[in-house]
């Protein structure tokens, strides 16, 4: 998902397919969160287990960068995934210390539960785009 | 820190895809070093040295 040159090696590219399995489920068990929620109205244990179910892809996003940072041999290009990545990080910290602010003042709304994670994809994708074409390599050296 | 790894390159003739076909890292990575936006970890540096048949210091010097 962050990367947008073509030739990727076998670390990219492992990467790639467990980033999309990820993305896949994520939005497979928040459908499915949201359903279970709808349908049951859990409340006490069993709604902090349903909850829980969206973030159990994020946990497997977790491993799968952790082996992406180990198998990449490319220190450039890892560089700047994790670079892209601290963009995301922050934005996801913005928006969650916005959201925060404006409840602890009274505010009712909420922001849709899938936010953050989307949030952090769209930062982290634009960033390494960024980067790309701020350090991209003459077509002739 | 600066580097003459655009000059060595151009003395033997190689392209940025051979240098980074070589060291194992994409044509961005050598031109991100070339153009002094990314420096190097001790062992890429101990790798572009030996491919070179150089002394690390004679390709990366000291901005001080």
């Amino acid at each position: 998902m962050l990367f947008c040159s073509t030739g990727a090696n076998a670390a990219k590219r492992r990467y790639l397919q467990g980033s999309a399995g990820v993305a896949l489920s994520y939005i497979g068990f928040v459908f499915v969160a949201r359903i279970m929620i709808d349908r049951w109205h859990p409340h006490g244990m069993y709604l902090f287990l349903v909850a829980a179910l969206p973030t159990l892809p994020i946990l497997c996003f977790a491993f799968f960068v952790g082996r992406y940072l180990r198998e990449e041999q490319d220190e450039y290009q890892r560089d700047a995934v994790i670079r892209g990545m601290l963009w995301g990080t922050a934005a996801v910290l913005c928006s969650t210390v916005f959201a925060g602010f404006l409840r602890s003042y009274g505010w009712q709304g909420s922001l849709p539960p899938f936010t953050e994670f989307m949030l952090f994809w769209v930062v982290a994708g634009i960033a390494k785009v960024a980067h790309n074409l701020a350090n991209r390599a003459p077509d002739h050296d | 820190m600066t580097n003459s790894l655009r000059a060595l390159r151009a003395d033997r003739g190689w392209s940025q895809a051979y240098l980074a076909e070589q060291l194992q890292v994409s044509r961005q990575s050598v031109n991100a070093l070339e153009t002094g936006k990314y420096d190097p970890s001790l062992p890429l540096a101990f790798r572009i040295a030996r491919l070179f048949q150089l002394p690390i210091e004679t390709i990366f010097q000291d901005d001080l």
